[in-house]
């Protein structure tokens, strides 16, 4: 007991540099930024967010914040959503040290889960996502690097100041558990194989969802749909298991057979190729605000910062040879 | 794992306050546990008989019953009392995180097309003007496309999809007043406008393939005079 419990202590206790994490702050911030400009712009806010007495649409009540400070008022909305706007400015560029940049993560986090709890109708499982990737990163270190924050202390945008890496874990834990349990919730007949895998098929007969009429079109490609489906159903209820490859990977001094087979490949790279391929299929077919977005910005934080800036240098390397080569075929024909 | 930089950065870290990674430790994990119990499936049809008896509900059970080669009334009794009993347990056991969630944006449910639905509907604004209604709006059609910024950004649309298959709820009629006002701005000289919801059950891949066109039938029809509007 003692040991397992020093496994997590030691494990909470590791520190990396902050690539990883600030990546996901400015690809969740830019998320937030057009979560909230969108509405602005549609002329949503208040029809969605005001109590029907006030011009909105609906009889609202509001979260405990927007209770306390005096119930759904077009005026209260706009302050809030003021305030959202920018501090989620703030926090892309990485405004605020260790302690005033959790301060705008948290006012950034309080006054978008107001706004975007003010109507469930319109509110997706994208806000939820968002704002629990907020809550974690109040207690990170985002803007360690990356960030104005580190240009102002060290005179440029990155840094090598070491930061937890615990928020990365939960926030991994977060993501796999949020497919998983969609996935294991996807219980119709129409998921299953018993079912045929249709489920995909009459999803894009819904026109409440799909980004144009596609119900004519779906029945021509079913085979394709059922694939897609069989696919979806499965990676999404198995995704909990890539946490198995990264305890393996966490105690790879142990050896062991197991451990061994399970550090062959890397399972991330099948699973975030099934993931991105999944929430490109969504982006192109159906409407449902930017939730692929706020999925994939997790995506980051399943690689190590070291991993990111190797990656960084292999992909400097690939385009400097390919500039070169184009440059010396182009002189070649010049000649 | 740590760099024998890190490790001594946090060795020093500890002898200063020996207790913080074992109570950072407590939390982290309580976080963890939050979140894992809160995702657990809640949604309150669950336990509701009214949604079991929904006719969709019960073709489901019917097909996972003959998928399984059980009996099907046995199966649905079994399935129901071992659900209650779920229910009040998952109940008890997130109550204490309830508070948490609310206050720090980390409520977790991902019902995400969990049983797709297999009717769908579609939304109709006429405006009467000079005696004749015409169609200013209909969903997923490009003829009539007035404030289609507003019918199709995500979060109405999200709206409005829930209230095809609830337009008994009273946010439908709510909804209706406010596209009428809107109607009303938009639309100075018309006297009345009509909003419609038209619903039908979606087709099959074998019935699109022959042509079959879906059987729509109006779910809902309010009629409003702009005048009050005004």
């Amino acid at each position: 007991m003692r040991r397992r419990w020093q496994f997590f202590v030691d494990l909470f206790d590791e520190t990396e540099a902050g690539t990883s994490l600030a990546l996901f702050r400015i690809s969740i911030g830019l998320v937030a930024l057009y979560s909230l400009l969108s509405i602005a712009v549609a002329g949503l806010v208040e029809p969605l967010w005001t109590s029907v007495e006030y011009g909105g649409m609906r009889t609202l009540g509001g979260n405990w914040l927007v209770q306390y400070l005096g119930g759904p008022k077009p005026g209260l909305i706009w302050t809030l959503w003021g305030i959202a706007v920018t501090t989620s400015l703030a926090f892309v560029l990485g405004l605020g040290g260790p302690i005033s940049g959790r301060i705008i993560t948290f006012v950034m986090l309080q006054s978008y889960n107001a706004l975007v709890t003010m109507n469930p109708l319109g509110s997706g499982s994208y806000d939820a996502l968002l704002s629990n990737g907020l809550w974690v990163l109040v207690f990170a270190d985002a803007t360690a690097t990356l960030s104005v924050h580190s240009r102002l202390r060290e005179g440029r945008w990155r840094s090598e100041t070491l930061v937890s890496a615990w928020p990365r874990y939960v926030l991994i834990v977060q993501l796999l558990l949020m497919y998983s349990l969609t996935g294991l919730q996807k219980s119709a007949h129409i998921w299953t194989p018993g079912g045929g895998y249709t489920a995909l098929y009459w999803v894009l007969q819904d026109l409440g969802w799909t980004r144009y009429d596609f119900s004519e079109m779906a029945a021509w490609v079913t085979p394709l749909l059922r694939f897609g489906t069989a696919v979806t159903w499965h990676w999404e209820q198995i995704s909990l298991l890539l946490l198995f490859w990264f305890y393996c990977r966490y105690t790879a001094d142990r050896g062991g057979r197991v451990r061994h087979w399970v550090l062959r490949r890397d399972w991330r790279v099948g699973w975030a190729f099934v993931g991105v391929s999944l929430h490109i299929g969504i982006l192109l077919l159906m409407n449902v605000g930017p939730f692929s977005w706020v999925s994939m910005s997790y995506y980051v934080l399943l690689w190590t910062p070291a991993e990111w800036l190797s990656h960084g240098r292999r992909a400097r390397k690939f385009w400097r040879g390919r500039v070169a080569r184009f440059g010396q075929s182009r002189a070649k024909k010049m000649s | 794992m740590s760099s024998p930089a890190q490790t001594e950065l946090s060795e020093r870290a500890v002898r200063k306050r020996p207790w913080w990674p074992h109570l950072r430790a407590v939390l982290v994990l309580s976080h963890l546990c939050a979140i894992v119990l809160m995702s657990l499936p809640s949604s309150h049809r669950l336990a509701s008989r009214a949604y079991w008896d929904k006719a969709e509900q019960q073709a489901d059970l019917t097909r996972w019953a003959n998928t399984l080669g059980v009996d099907r009334e046995e199966f649905e009794e079994f399935l129901w009392e071992w659900t209650q009993r779920y229910v009040r347990i998952r109940k008890k056991i997130t109550k204490p995180f309830l508070k948490y969630a609310d206050y720090t944006g980390t409520r977790q449910g991902w019902t995400m097309f969990s049983g797709p639905r297999r009717r769908t509907g579609r939304y109709v604004v006429e405006v009467e003007q000079d005696g004749v209604f015409r169609s200013v709006f209909r969903t997923q059609d490009s003829s009539a496309t007035w404030n289609r910024s507003q019918f199709e950004h995500n979060r109405l649309r999200k709206l409005m999809a829930k209230l095809t298959t609830h337009p008994q709820l009273p946010a439908y009629a709510q909804f209706s007043r406010w596209v009428a006002k809107r109607v009303a701005e938009d639309f100075p000289e018309a006297t009345r406008c009509k909003i419609t919801l038209d619903t039908w059950k979606t087709l099959s891949p074998g019935q699109h393939r022959h042509g079959v066109k879906p059987d729509a039938k109006r779910t809902r029809s309010q009629m409003f005079t702009l005048e009050v509007f005004r």
